[in-house]
């Protein structure tokens, strides 16, 4: 009996024990829960970039697409070289006892032809860059140094830097070196007495330390001055730029607008597309187009443009200076109608890149401006085509596929174990739309697919007008077993597959800028929480 | 005055739970001091069963045949509460204090934690079974509030004997210092959650409103301060049967000035997160739809503001009757104030086989299970067991829901409690 009560205790202070032991936080149960998840909008301006978009005055709209065939910027025009001066003086005698700001080793102005070919500059103005400098000295004291470019000017001022350079000796000298920002700086490369032209002028002059004592200089001690461009770009250059001949040789410009399509086909009703050329340089110039092929690399098919304006020169005339600061240049501009051509066939071949091979020729006349020529930074030289398509066409079986970047994290505090994913779209687009998705893991392997079947939204019904009378709800349902789950979280990429036929075919339908897919996600899941 | 000083200190310095005087079954009613150490539990509803809450407590895994079963045990309106408490006491009688040679005095420190909670059938299952099953209807969770309390106190006091012959009479009073780790009040009046059937949307609307302690620092520091007072009064006759009255932890705590209060009547309609461009979705958009935010965002306040609360306050009266020299009988009714437990009422029998060892049996019934005899027909079994070891250590250990061990799936309340003591003669 005696036992029994000591029993009880320790009976007692074990569950006690226990009780303190309880963790309510790390409990966990299954749940199954319904909830909306995302609630969304798409409009075409979603599936196509915004500025392609345009309205017409009936609200049906078009698409106006510019794709860049062929530019020439300053750059390419206009290519001074680094070097602007190297001077160097060595001693072969000795010098005792030279005073305090003396004057010694280099005192020279430096006249550098910059090499630019046949091209004759007398003025650039500099959009940013640098001057590098860099002096080598061996004499025992350290020295004064100036460097000017006389006819560099920012606002009046001359460029000029003024500096101690440390001391060195004949077998290891010191270096100084400074980098010194010249944007906004006008050159003027004209010379000394304003007749020249691509010349650069430089003046080095060094002294003895103003507040240091005597120095000796003993042969073999030099001096040695190097100052070169760094990152130059132009604003505005002046003069004549030589006659320059630019060839494209065989290029492929990509053409985007078509890049996701990769099956089925797709009918436009009408199209316009334009040759716009672009002169901004006050130069002179002569541009030969030599052929402009439709390449469908899905299909292989390669569709040459015939025109008027392949393998014929098209002389363009030089841009005009405006007197406005804020736009001083009116670039010249020529449009061509590709009515006449075969445009059509190139565009119903669905491109996804246009190969050209282009010439141009600057001044192919020689000097005819005696040096009036000009340049300015953000004015250069483009060809490009112009494409308008009324978004008036007949989608059969018109397949779009994008593959996206995907990671979804798994959530903290719960588990999903499985569930059903649903998506209503409320379809106000004249055309249905079969939806697929597939998940890529790290190696852009396919891990699985998404939705199987039962994965079309519907279109809704049209009107005499072949307009859309009121949107049409279709219910897309996803299930999501454990297996898809984990496939989802492993997944990094998607590819979406969207495969569309416009309602009421044969017909054209246009599509309106009030016509949207309101799409609502919903989930009803099964959950572990804890 | 130095002496009523004394006197008006001990008096208005509150103490003990007065169950560990009432507990001397072994007849050592003149020591002069004794020691003790108490600890107890209780869990105790009209609905959740043991089974369930010892695994939602024990941090495993809930089946679902757990949850039916406790799913079944469901009323519309539920109610779930929890005391913890432990302590220590000192109690010693002086020969003389103060020229009285009949006045105990004694010292306590306690530690406690209250969980009490009603709520709707609608809200149990919607939080452990999810909304799939309200999809096209509204689920209830009007009148549901929570109050979590945790606290210590310091507690000092008087006792004075008096009375000779066929009656002996006690009373104590005492006053305790408490200091308050946290508190979390909610109280929904109105409040419901409809699904649409297809999840197209969900509307939600409550009315409710919340006080909190300051959520800042760690749950072991002192956020709120208050007092309270304890009351006991008893009378034994000559053949030792008792009367007692007892009515202790009637007091307050404050809950300083970073304490919170927040009063919301709102009405939210959710039908998803609305995305601009799906195509272009940066991040993930769900970042900000957690729970844990979404309960920031409608459960905090922007603004600190002080509150009070009062501590749930026990009275408990018993009568004590010898049926012989080895049978006890004794009749109990206890209530807690400010809190859903409503009345509790005992019947205790007792049996002392040796002169050592009291075997205890008794059958109580409402507190937080509900005194309601319509909807409540639960009636629990506990026993006891106390025991003398012998130069005054004593110890008593028992239980009032012997049934929630016995039948955990379907009984829905279990709690033990001991006390160890050593009385000095």
């Amino acid at each position: 009996m005696k036992l029994f009560p000591k029993i009880i205790l320790i009976i007692i202070l074990v569950a006690s024990l226990s009780s303190c032991h309880k963790d309510p936080g790390k409990a966990s149960w299954d749940v199954s829960v319904m909830a909306p998840l995302i609630n969304t909008t798409l409009t075409l301006n979603n599936l196509l970039t915004d500025s392609l978009i345009q309205v017409n005055p009936d609200t049906s709209l078009k698409i106006v697409y510019n794709n860049t065939l062929y530019s020439v910027s300053v750059d390419s025009l206009v290519n001074i070289p680094n070097t602007i001066s190297q001077q160097a003086f060595s001693s072969n005698f000795t010098l005792d006892s030279v005073l305090p700001d003396s004057p010694i080793l280099i005192n020279d102005t430096d006249k550098n032809h910059l090499s630019l070919g046949d091209a004759q500059v007398t003025e650039i103005i500099v959009k940013s860059g640098f001057v590098n400098i860099t002096i080598n000295n061996s004499l025992n004291d350290k020295i004064l140094c100036t460097y000017q470019i006389p006819y560099a000017t920012l606002d009046g001022v001359p460029f000029s830097v003024t500096d101690y350079v440390p001391a060195g000796t004949v077998s290891a000298p010191s270096s100084y070196t400074v980098k010194v920002d010249i944007s906004g700086y006008k050159l003027n490369l004209t010379g000394v007495h304003g007749n020249s032209c691509n010349t650069l002028i430089s003046v080095i002059n060094s002294w003895t330390d103003p507040h240091g004592g005597k120095v000796s200089i003993f042969p073999g001690d030099s001096l040695k001055a190097k100052a070169s461009f760094n990152g130059l770009i132009i604003d505005y250059a002046k003069g004549y730029f030589g006659s320059q001949s630019f060839q494209s040789g065989k290029k492929d410009s990509p053409f985007s607008l078509f890049s996701k399509i990769t099956a089925g086909t797709l009918k436009l009703q009408s199209m316009q597309l334009t040759l716009s050329i672009s002169n901004g340089f006050g130069i002179d110039a002569s541009l030969l187009i030599n052929e402009l092929k439709s390449i469908n690399s899905r299909t292989g098919n390669v569709v040459p443009l015939i025109s008027p304006i392949i393998g014929n020169t098209i002389n363009i005339t030089r841009a005009q200076e405006s007197g406005n600061a804020s736009a001083p240049v009116i670039p010249t501009s020529y449009s061509f109608n590709m009515n006449s051509s075969n445009f059509l066939q190139l565009i119903n071949n669905l491109p996804d890149s246009l190969e050209y091979s282009i010439s141009m020729t600057t001044d192919p006349l020689g000097n005819v401006s005696a040096g009036n020529d000009f340049v300015y930074n953000n004015y250069g030289f483009n060809a490009n085509l112009d494409l308008v398509i009324p978004l008036s066409l007949v989608a059969n079986n018109l397949t779009l596929t994008d593959t996206i970047g995907f990671n979804l994290s798994k959530p903290n505090g719960y588990i999903l174990n499985h569930g059903v994913l649903t998506l209503i779209a409320n379809n106000g687009f004249p055309f249905s739309a079969a939806m697929q998705l597939f998940l890529l893991d790290a190696n852009n392997r396919k891990t699985d697919s998404l939705i199987v079947s039962n994965n079309i939204i519907s279109s809704p019904p049209l009107n005499t007008s072949y307009k859309v009378v009121s949107p049409l709800t279709s219910i897309i349902k996803v299930p999501l077993s454990a297996a898809k789950l984990s496939d989802l979280y492993n997944a990094k990429k998607m590819i979406v597959v969207a495969r569309f036929n416009t309602a009421g075919q044969p017909n054209y339908i246009k599509l309106y800028d009030y016509y949207n897919l309101g799409i609502q996600l919903t989930g009803d899941f099964n959950m572990t929480v804890n | 005055m130095k002496k009523t000083f004394f006197i008006l200190l001990f008096v208005l310095l509150n103490v003990a739970s007065f169950a560990q005087l009432s507990d001397n079954y072994f007849n050592y009613d003149n020591c002069k001091a004794s020691v003790g150490l108490n600890a107890g539990y209780e869990f105790s509803s009209n609905s959740i069963t043991t089974k369930f809450l010892n695994t939602y407590l024990y941090g495993s895994h809930i089946d679902s045949l757990n949850k039916q079963w406790m799913f079944a045990c469901l009323r519309p309106n539920n109610t779930l509460g929890c005391d913890l408490q432990g302590g220590i006491s000192y109690v010693v009688f002086p020969d003389t204090f103060m020229g009285n040679t009949n006045m105990g005095l004694f010292i306590k420190y306690n530690k406690y934690y209250h969980v009490d909670m009603s709520f709707t059938r609608d809200l149990c299952k919607l939080f452990f079974d999810g909304n799939q099953q309200f999809a096209g209807e509204t689920a209830d969770l009007s009148n549901s509030s929570l109050n979590v309390i945790n606290y210590e106190q310091i507690q000092f006091g008087i006792l004075e004997k008096f009375g000779e012959g066929k009656l002996k009479h006690t009373f104590g009073i005492g006053i305790s210092l408490n200091n308050g780790y946290n508190n979390t009040i909610v109280n929904i009046k109105n409040g419901s959650l409809y699904t649409d059937p297809n999840a197209q949307y969900i509307n939600f609307s409550a009315n409710y409103n919340v006080f909190r302690s300051d959520t800042t620092g760690s749950n072991t520091a002192f956020k709120g301060i208050g007092t309270s007072i304890n009351i006991y009064y008893s009378f034994e006759t000559t053949n030792k049967n008792a009367f007692e009255f007892e009515l202790t932890n009637l007091g307050f705590i404050g809950w300083g000035h970073h304490g919170q209060q927040l009063s919301k009547d709102t009405s939210i309609h959710f039908n998803g997160i609305n995305v601009t461009d799906i195509l272009n979705i940066q991040g993930n958009v769900f970042h900000n739809a957690n729970a844990d935010s979404i309960l920031h965002a409608y459960t905090y306040a922007k603004k600190s503001s002080p509150y009070t609360t009062l501590t749930p306050a026990c009275l408990k009266i018993s009568y004590l009757y010898h049926l012989s020299e080895k049978v006890r009988m004794q009749f109990l009714i206890q209530k807690y104030f400010f809190s859903n437990y409503d009345p509790l009422f005992m019947v205790k029998f007792m049996y002392q086989p040796t002169k050592r060892n009291i075997i205890s049996l008794n059958f109580n019934y409402g507190g937080y299970q509900g005194a309601d005899v319509l909807g409540n027909r639960n009636i629990n079994t506990g026993i006891e067991y106390a025991h003398d070891f012998g130069k005054g250590l004593v110890m008593l250990a028992g239980t009032n829901y012997l049934n929630g061990y016995l039948w955990p799936y379907s009984q829905t309340g279990q709690g033990i409690y001991f006390t160890i003591k050593k009385y000095f003669m």
